[in-house]
């Protein structure tokens, strides 16, 4: 966006209706608002436009009403100009498209070089060129600004490639379309000067790590052509933006951070739900809390946007606040959902409402974490810890642009982390955001590119692949059949195209379509990707789309394919997955007495077993289905923690009793370790087993630990064996491992100590989800507390007795 | 492999950022450990036993000798051979609509043989075959590498051989197949932009039009052995080509190759027999079983004829289905044989044919005024709210002339 500087003189309103909102919320629910931060409002720092702008582009400006820029776009334009890649780390809505604009269009102008955009997403790369040409249009600059991706038409493919100076993609499509059919672009790459990446942030873990390796393979494509762009990288704020951005080039990044766009003052406030049971710990939900914010700021006339961790808690949140706003179908609607999975066209649509203000009260996950432009709101509700600072700060920054004053409110959810953070205010709040790591060096990301790029050119003896010596996968994929060595080169020797083989985001596999079919139709209303879609789409799910629900009758796993008929179901879906690994390799260990933490290779696998159905309102379970899909298996690395056996049946009175020790430690340790190493906790899985993959360990239905054999069955034979060594698991959640083990190996300690620590600082009798999982009333009666054998477990693992 | 192969693994995984190598794996055998993570990954598990050692290998001199070619360069043989001119050559007037072809001499027949249909710079073509007239006979020139170094000598040799009398391609789909694959070559082999000649003619284009729907399919032996009689025996299908040359440059087999240059030479021979066949389906379709319409459009607009396109249909009439009748109407209407198209569309227009119906309405409401008629017309036209002006006009035109 650009910024309008004009703004900063706009007078003070006399009423700020969002600090009244803040100051009202405050006197009425003292004690859940546990922690609160006061960012006051922050002036602009300009300087002058450079001298050598052509004036084309200063005119440009000027109908825009900027006559000067803030102090990073001249310092970006300065960095750019003398030649140096450069990463631009400012808040949303402070003008961060101008810094890379300003100078690629000057250059563009001087010299007909070409420039390259990538955006994460196309809807981003869409706004890009609505922007670049409503500059081009506003000063006649004669620039052509042009998207390329799955949706450009064929026959305009070859007008974009020859006739674009800003081409505008994403990562995708200059992976499987740009790169291997390079020579179609000939002219583009003799002449590419500039790359620009927007909302660098998000590249990170596995996809920053293929996008690390994409750019080896641009800049590898870019030396056959004699070219060597200057890469210009937009980010979120992260810890580090320009390690990030030099991990992703392997080269020198300047970071420009020093923000000169004026803010808004900006509240937050830290909200703990009340405690219902004190007992069992159980608090109220987040939902609750996060729904009664959004209808009183609704209420006051107060813009506001919920954010959400799961769609599916998306489609409740707004189904309630529908039920609330929009009982009368005679009005527009006031409240909407805004997730992956709907159709673009439905997105955009709800973007364009946003933007002109129709819109109240907006639901969404991460999707809209992104810099779509949704104009300005007033009020942003986490209902849960997102699970990142730099997340909780992005998302919390869709509120308050321009001049306005604004509140984040995060709504802690009963789990660990959630309630750490708000008993913890300072931690949170002095907290820096977390570093983005990548590992491009990881073996099989690096071998998909490898792959991609000897087919692209050919290997030369001796060349490298960015920083790395590809020799042994050429070796590899020479042994595979897919190289052919003849002389110093190794050739492309397969009938095959390989990266429609690869997908950068993760294994997706293709995407589901969700078919409706009620009453005849054939109608697709929504997308599923593939690692979703066990969870989401099983048959005898309900499938909500803007809450209204959707009953799936059919799943067509071979075509990809979901049918779906409308229902009027009280009640939705949730489905239980089991995880059984079996330890393949042992790489290291270390014995503490009778306790071993060790690290090695896993094979592991997921199977989604069944669902619960629950109902609205009462949130009571009522009833249970079966699914039939397909196990998904993957090869990857785990740290594991066992008890030499006679040690165990010491230590505890009964193995039921370790074994729900087991369970309760390693739930309190996927969450201490997530926040350790700063990833999000979905990046690592954790199971309880024996290691061996002949049984392993779930919370059954009566809250107790169950023990199941590979099937799903019962196997409470197991707790009889002579030998009982059950095994605590954190996995790495990629196939091959992302370089999370080692790292959380390197911690042991701390992991198994912060975790007792949270453990014995909760203040619930016999256990809670904040520190060893939910547990159920009846749980009393069981003779022990399953939080007290987690606290010895935990103990064990530390002292090894 | 084993020590050593660990060793640079090592150092691989150890030069990628701030992240701690992971020395775990290099306890391992890498490859062995890359094979493992493949198989689990369910995924692209290779040829079988691709590195056995040659058994009793050809020889590129032996594979020349076999090919009755010669080694024209390192990895490079060219196998030239003459054949008389086809039958029909001498009579046939060459050239397709709009496209007039000035002198056989300047025609290059291509057709390439490729490690791949799926494009993109990985595939290259390892066969080219060129077909010439030369003093009255045809000169057919392979050009087959045998190693991936001969890529360049390969282009440069078939650039030299096409000379400057090269007027025009004739390719079987070759517009959108392999000159875009020898473009992208060329530009792989740093020698430019592809040889790029006056005129295209793509037979499978002109097979299209007279053949699309009449036929099963319009791949080349389909056209050849409907066309030509041509029936091939023991033929190498192309989708086995890629197989064929990697085979020989693993392991020094060359039986299959030396079917995929027959292959290729049978799709050349077929090509020039297509040429003055094809010419004369578009002179009379119809002794052809060919699709008139098609033809006579593109008669119309790429060879900017009407009166041979207008002829063409009408000689054609009796075998046209409605959409051929109501062009045909509406030539005849733009160049002046109003009558002809009023008898075309009084035949349609009594099988209730909409398109036919509303031309005629217009014609009797502006040509004739036959307004009564017009409107006794225009009353079957569907669906009838989206015709409503038409009939609030003839109605008060008719109630107009009756007061008169």
């Amino acid at each position: 966006m650009v910024a309008r500087p004009q703004l900063i003189n706009a007078p003070a309103q006399p009423v700020d209706p969002v600090a009244d909102f803040v100051g009202a919320l405050k006197a009425k629910y003292k004690a859940r608002v546990t922690g609160e931060l006061v960012m006051p409002a922050q002036p602009a720092d300009f300087a002058p436009l450079p001298d050598d702008l052509d004036p084309r582009l200063a005119t440009a400006l000027r109908q825009r009403g900027i006559e000067q820029l803030y102090s990073h776009q001249r310092q970006a334009w300065d960095e750019i100009r003398a030649g140096r890649h450069a990463v631009v780390v400012t808040p949303t809505a402070s003008g961060k498209t101008l810094c890379y604009n300003l100078p690629v269009l000057q250059a563009v102008m001087e010299s007909r070089c070409k420039a390259l955009y990538l955006f994460p997403t196309k809807a981003l790369a869409q706004d890009q060129v609505a922007e670049l040409n409503e500059l081009n249009q506003a000063a006649e600059l004669g620039v052509r600004a042009y998207t390329f991706d799955g949706d450009t038409p064929g026959d305009a493919r070859k007008a974009v490639r020859t006739r674009g100076d800003i081409i505008v993609s994403n990562p995708d499509m200059l992976h499987q379309g740009i790169l291997p059919h390079h020579t179609k672009w000939a002219q583009f790459f003799e002449n590419l000067r500039y790359v620009v990446i927007d909302e660098a942030h998000v590249y990170r873990g596995v996809f920053g790590s293929h996008v690390a390796n994409l750019m080896r393979r641009l800049r590898r494509i870019c030396r056959f052509y004699g070219t060597d762009p200057v890469f210009v990288f937009a980010s979120a704020t992260i810890a580090n933006p320009g390690e990030l951005a030099g991990q992703l080039i392997e080269d020198d990044v300047v970071t420009i951070d020093r923000n000169g766009a004026p803010r808004g003052a900006r509240h937050l406030l830290l909200w703990n739900p009340p405690v219902i049971n004190p007992d069992l710990g159980i608090r109220a939900s987040a939902r609750s809390q996060s729904t009664r914010i959004a209808r009183s700021a609704t209420r006051k006339g107060l813009k506001n946007i919920i954010f959400a961790r799961s769609r599916l808690m998306v489609e409740v949140l707004t189904k309630y606040l529908k039920d609330v706003f929009d009982h009368d179908p005679r009005h527009p609607p006031r409240v909407t959902a805004y997730r992956g999975g709907y159709l673009p066209t439905e997105r955009r649509s709800t973007e364009r409402r946003l933007r002109r203000g129709e819109i109240d009260c907006v639901i969404a996950t991460s999707a809209l974490e992104l810099g779509v432009d949704i104009g300005a709101l007033d009020v942003c509700v986490l209902n849960g810890y997102p699970g990142t600072i730099a997340s909780t700060w992005q998302r919390i920054g869709r509120a308050g642009r321009r001049q306005r004053t604004s509140l984040g409110v995060l709504v802690a959810s009963s789990e660990p982390l959630d309630q750490f953070i708000v008993r913890n205010p300072d931690f949170f709040l002095g907290a820096s955001p977390e570093h983005a790591r990548i590992a491009p060096d990881q073996l099989l990301i690096l071998l998909d590119h490898v792959r991609c790029a000897a087919f692209e050119l050919a290997f030369a003896e001796g060349e490298r692949f960015g920083r790395t010596d590809p020799a042994t996968l050429l070796q590899f994929l020479e042994e595979e059949g897919v190289l052919h060595k003849e002389g110093d080169h190794w050739h492309w020797m397969e009938d095959s195209y390989p990266a429609n083989s690869v997908s950068l985001r993760s294994v997706a596999e293709g995407n589901f379509v969700v078919i409706d079919t009620t009453g005849g139709r054939q109608d697709i209303i929504a997308e599923v990707d593939f690692s979703s879609a066990p969870m989401t789409i099983y048959e005898g799910a309900i499938y909500m789309v803007q809450s209204s629900p959707y009953q799936v009758e059919r799943l067509d796993w071979e075509g990809r394919k979901a049918f779906v008929t409308r229902t009027r179901a009280d009640y939705y879906t949730d489905a239980i997955d089991y995880t059984r690994l079996k330890i393949l390799e042992r790489f290291e260990a270390d014995q503490r007495g009778a306790a071993e933490c060790a690290q090695g290779e896993v094979h592991v696998v997921r199977r989604i077993a069944g669902y619960k159905k629950i109902r609205y309102y009462t949130h009571e379970n009522i009833g249970y289905g079966n699914i039939n899909l397909p196990d998904q298996e993957m090869h990857t690395t785990a740290v594991w923690w066992q008890l030499a056996p006679e040690t165990l049946d010491r230590a505890f009175a009964t193995r039921q009793e370790a074994l729900d020790g087991f369970l309760g430690a390693a739930y309190a340790m996927h969450h201490v370790a997530a926040l350790r190493l700063m990833s999000e906790a979905q990046d690592m899985g954790r199971a309880v087993g024996d290691g061996d993959a002949r049984w392993f360990a779930t919370v059954g239905a009566s809250g107790r630990g169950r023990i199941r054999g590979p099937d799903g069955e019962e196997r409470g034979d197991a707790l009889q064996a002579d030998r009982f060594s059950p095994t605590v698991f954190l996995y790495d959640n990629y196939p091959g491992g992302i370089g999370l083990t080692q790292p959380l190996f390197d911690i042991r300690a701390q992991v198994v100590t912060d975790a007792l620590e949270l453990v014995n600082a909760c203040g619930c009798q016999f256990g809670c989800p904040a520190c060893v999982g939910p547990i159920l009333a009846s749980d009393e009666q069981r003779g022990y507390s399953p939080k007290q054998a987690a606290a010895l477990a935990l103990k064990l693992f530390r002292d090894g007795q | 492999m084993a020590s050593d192969t660990l060793a640079r693994l090592r150092t691989l995984t150890r030069q990628g950022g701030s992240r701690p190598a992971t020395t775990a794996a290099a306890e391992d055998d890498a490859l062995a450990r890359l094979r493992r993570m493949q198989r689990v990954r369910g995924g692209q598990a290779g040829n079988p036993s691709p590195r056995q050692a040659p058994v009793n290998g050809v020889s590129e001199e032996t594979l020349a000798d076999r090919l009755g070619g010669t080694v024209v360069g390192e990895g490079l043989i060219r196998i030239r051979a003459h054949h008389a001119l086809p039958a029909q050559w001498g009579e046939a007037r060459l050239g397709l609509p709009g496209q007039p072809i000035a002198s056989p001499e300047g025609l290059v027949f291509l057709d390439t043989e490729t490690t791949g249909l799926a494009g993109g710079s990985g595939t290259l073509a390892f066969l080219v075959g060129l077909v010439r007239v030369r003093a009255e006979r045809l000169e057919l020139d392979q050009y087959l590498m045998t190693r991936y170094a001969a890529e360049g000598a390969l282009l440069r040799s078939v650039r030299e051989v096409l000379g400057a009398s090269a007027d025009a391609w004739v390719t079987y789909n070759g517009k959108s197949y392999d000159l875009p694959l020898l473009e992208t070559r060329s530009r792989m082999q740093g020698q430019g932009a592809w040889v790029g000649l006056r005129d295209h003619l793509d037979l499978m284009h002109a097979v299209r039009r007279g053949f699309a729907h009449r036929w099963s399919d319009c791949r080349l032996v389909t056209a050849e052995s409907r066309l030509l009689g041509v029936h091939r025996r023991d033929d190498l299908p192309g989708s086995e080509a890629p197989e064929a040359w990697f085979r020989y440059l693993r392991h020094r087999d060359s039986a299959n190759l030396e079917r995929v240059v027959a292959h290729n030479r049978q799709d050349l021979l077929s090509l020039v027999g297509l040429l003055p066949t094809l010419c004369d389906v578009h002179r009379d379709p119809l002794r052809y079983g060919a699709n008139p319409l098609p033809i006579a459009r593109n008669i119309y607009q790429c060879a900017g004829d009407p009166a041979g396109a207008l002829a063409l249909l009408k000689r054609a009439r009796s075998t046209l289905e409605p959409d051929g009748l109501l062009e045909l109407a509406r030539w005849a209407r733009r160049h002046g044989e109003l009558s002809l198209a009023v008898t075309l569309w009084e035949g349609l227009a009594a099988q209730g044919d909409q398109e036919a119906l509303e031309a005629l309405a217009k014609h009797l409401e502006h040509d004739r005024r036959d307004f009564a008629r017009a409107l006794e017309l225009a009353r079957r036209l569907h669906p009838p709210h989206r015709h409503t002006p038409r009939l609030e006009r003839l109605k008060s035109k008719l109630d107009h002339q009756r007061r008169r």
